[in-house]
């Protein structure tokens, strides 16, 4: 199937759509950066958000509810913008896109330096916008491409540092870290079925390795996308058992990597290669 | 080939995505220091080795102590992880002599107010009251106190040592 703009309007709309569905999901449990009231903030070893810091917009918004609220507002309305844009003055995408972009990366790094937030889970906010930067079909294909790779190589990664950490050779690595991961509810909540689940979990660090081994194995899976696309929609079977998996089993939520879930959807779309000869 | 392909189309993007690629190398191979947005994804990749003292985070509220399943995941972690935040000015403080460092040797002197904490904040006892008004308001009960006990594995369940 070709790629068309009918294509690149489905993708801003399902990106649209499944950008609300996320922020309404956020609303309701409370992870809007104004619900969170910040009162602290940790750096991290990462030069760009030193550059970031500079700003001191994270030290002005500590305790400014209105301030934090603003955030949200200008975060949570791009996307609407951005449609609204596409739709009805075109040839300015490329700038309702950088906008975007400059609002996406202030937002992520602020909320990403107070407690309970990790930047790495929130890095297709920070990529999507590139790809609605670009005006020409073409270039929106390529660099939509470029972000299959880039998601390919997120999970093929993960599954790498498991190898070379050494943590897929330890058979006591899952029950281990489920240990360390729940020890306060553990503690704390003694009978209930999680509980139970869990220490059953702990209790068995063969069925546990096993969980962790299949997991390792299912993200070197997608190093099969850099060969061919013909598995793509494997791999969103795969990331969404990643997904319901990792919040049963570690209470990790990984909801704002979604949008890349997009990506493998509307893989099969291609650019007609003689028009770019 | 797609940067072939790529290239093609416009030399401006092709050099752009070489330099990202080369960019998320260099992460890589440094194993340390990041540039967002390029991250390496190694989070529980360590070998874990099950640990004879395993230090646990009690919160009490009226003598009760506060239950993991009577909250959600997200507002488990606002009562937690806020906590495990009190020593972050500390921590600020120490990760600054290291960018200090880094960035003199790029040629570049980064001032040190944008990585500590506002002066009215400083000081653990305020942190931690600031820290117990929000866990007041995220539990929905009024905290009264916070102990760490260690505990150990005895085959079966957590115990205190």
């Amino acid at each position: 199937m070709n790629f068309t703009e009918h294509t690149r309007a489905a993708i801003i709309r399902s990106y649209t759509n499944l950008f609300y569905v996320l922020a309404i999901y956020k609303w309701f449990t409370g992870m809007w950066l104004y619900q969170h009231d910040p009162f602290i903030f940790q750096t991290r070893f990462d030069g760009i958000t030193w550059l970031f810091m500079q700003s001191r917009i994270h030290q002005f918004l500590l305790h400014q509810q209105g301030g934090f609220l603003l955030m949200d507002i200008f975060f949570y309305s791009m996307p609407l913008i951005y449609f609204r844009v596409y739709k009805k003055f075109r040839k300015y995408i490329g700038l309702a896109g950088f906008i975007m972009l400059v609002i996406n990366w202030f937002y992520v790094q602020a909320y990403t330096l107070y407690p309970t937030n990790s930047i790495e889970g929130h890095v297709g906010w920070l990529l999507f916008p590139l790809l609605f930067m670009m005006r020409g079909l073409e270039s929106f294909y390529y660099v939509f491409q470029g972000l299959r790779y880039f998601f390919l190589y997120f999970f093929v990664s993960a599954g790498f540092w498991k190898i070379y950490e050494g943590g897929l050779f330890n058979v006591g690595q899952m029950s281990n870290l489920l240990l360390y991961q729940h020890k306060e509810e553990l503690v704390s909540s003694p009978g209930h079925w999680y509980t139970d689940f869990i220490y059953w979990l702990v209790r068995n660090p063969v069925i546990s390795y096993i969980l962790f081994l299949l997991s390792t194995l299912m993200e070197l899976g997608f190093l099969a996308g850099f060969f061919t696309k013909k598995f793509d929609r494997w791999l969103i079977r795969f990331f969404l058992l990643f997904i319901v998996a990792d919040l049963l089993v570690m209470k990790i939520n990984y909801f704002e990597v979604l949008p890349f879930l997009l990506i493998l959807y509307y893989s099969r779309y291609e650019f007609p290669v003689n028009k770019t000869a | 080939m797609f940067l072939a392909r790529v290239f093609h189309h416009s030399k401006l993007l092709f050099m752009v995505m070489v330099a990202f690629i080369i960019a998320q190398l260099f992460v890589v191979y440094n194993h340390g220091m990041v540039f967002s947005p390029f991250y390496n994804y190694w989070m529980y990749a360590s070998k874990f080795t099950k640990s004879d003292s395993l230090p646990v985070t009690l919160i009490y509220s009226n003598g009760s102590l506060l239950k993991g399943s009577d909250y959600s995941q997200q507002d488990w972690d606002k009562i937690h992880l806020t906590y495990n935040y009190i020593g972050a000015p500390d921590s600020n403080r120490r990760l600054y002599s290291e960018i200090k460092r880094l960035t003199r040797n790029a040629g570049h002197e980064l001032g040190p107010k944008p990585f500590f904490m506002p002066e009215v904040l400083r000081g653990r006892d305020t942190l931690y009251a600031l820290w117990k008004l929000h866990a007041s308001l995220v539990s929905g009960k009024k905290i009264d106190s916070v102990v760490t006990v260690v505990y150990q594995w005895d085959g079966n369940k957590l115990i205190p040592r």
